[in-house]
């Protein structure tokens, strides 16, 4: 099994945000305001191990996201349906370039359903982390392998 | 083109992201029907007449395994093409989905552009 550093975990979040939405998003190396309020998805994955990708977005990334994905303008998004639609499928498509990357040739993992989760229910910190931004928002996602152990 | 599309995904972003690319594969948007789980995509497929499938596989109610098995079970739609729009990765499952008589897979992320190309590649596969 391949380990998920930071820097790669930051390249698949960019390359599913260019290749998805094309959102061009860069990665943030100082330390993130915690008190700007995030809204937060997660997936959980299983397989010769277990863990959960989070993704956590300020509003402004996600109506940034939202609109690229629609064709609309920020203006016409609702950012408590399509904003949180977009950042559950965001967590979707990542968590499958994660379990991709962990795999090498032959994938054996399964990804659940991503879910919305309340902002304590986010790790503080985690085995992987990375923060991106793009068009004044912020996306940050977090890797917790969970269990070395095989699943059942 | 004159050609139904079922666009299968419970993310309702998603779903109209994908329809944006139908429509610039020159589908007209009332020939473009969506479902947010296998077993809606199943009510369409009794009422319209559908040629293509672009199918989610992670979904609640009904995924689209289990979708693509009760296609292949009916013999007036197990000729329907179904190409799977997933994030999915785990190869017996990708397998599974082959033997099920899935055309093609095209994994997320995608382009929208990757899509644009493949839909009038099916479509004039099965014509």
């Amino acid at each position: 099994m391949n380990t998920i550093t930071a820097s790669n975990l930051a390249e698949m979040t960019i390359s599913m945000l260019e290749r998805t939405a094309m959102v061009l998003a860069e990665p943030v190396t100082e330390e993130l305001d915690r008190t700007e309020p995030m809204r937060s998805a997660r997936i959980r994955y299983r397989g010769p191990s277990e863990g959960v990708l989070f993704l956590s977005a300020t509003d402004q990334f996600l109506r940034e996201l939202a609109a690229s994905l629609l064709g609309v303008e920020t203006a016409d998004v609702n950012v408590d349906t399509q904003g949180s639609d977009a950042l559950r499928e965001m967590a979707n498509i990542v968590g499958g370039s994660v379990i991709l990357a962990m795999s090498g040739d032959v994938c054996e993992y399964s990804l659940g359903l991503p879910e919305l989760v309340a902002a304590d229910q986010v790790p503080a910190s985690a085995a992987a982390e990375c923060t991106v931004a793009a068009d004044g928002g912020v996306l940050r996602a977090l890797w917790v392998q969970s269990s070395a152990a095989q699943a059942a | 083109m004159n050609c139904n599309v079922l666009i299968v995904d419970d993310s309702p972003i998603l779903r109209m992201a994908i329809r944006k690319v139908v429509r610039l594969s020159g589908i007209e948007d009332d020939r473009i029907h969506e479902a947010g789980n296998g077993r809606e995509a199943l009510d369409v497929l009794e009422t319209v007449w559908i040629d293509l499938v672009l199918l989610d596989l992670n979904m609640p109610v009904m995924d689209g395994e289990q979708f693509a098995g009760e296609l292949r079970k009916n013999p007036d739609l197990n000729d329907v093409a179904v190409v799977v729009v997933s994030t999915e990765g785990n190869r017996d499952r990708l397998q599974r989905m082959r033997d099920l008589g899935v055309v093609e897979v095209l994994r997320k992320p995608f382009e929208p552009e990757d899509l644009h190309r493949l839909i009038p590649k099916i479509l004039g596969v099965k014509k």
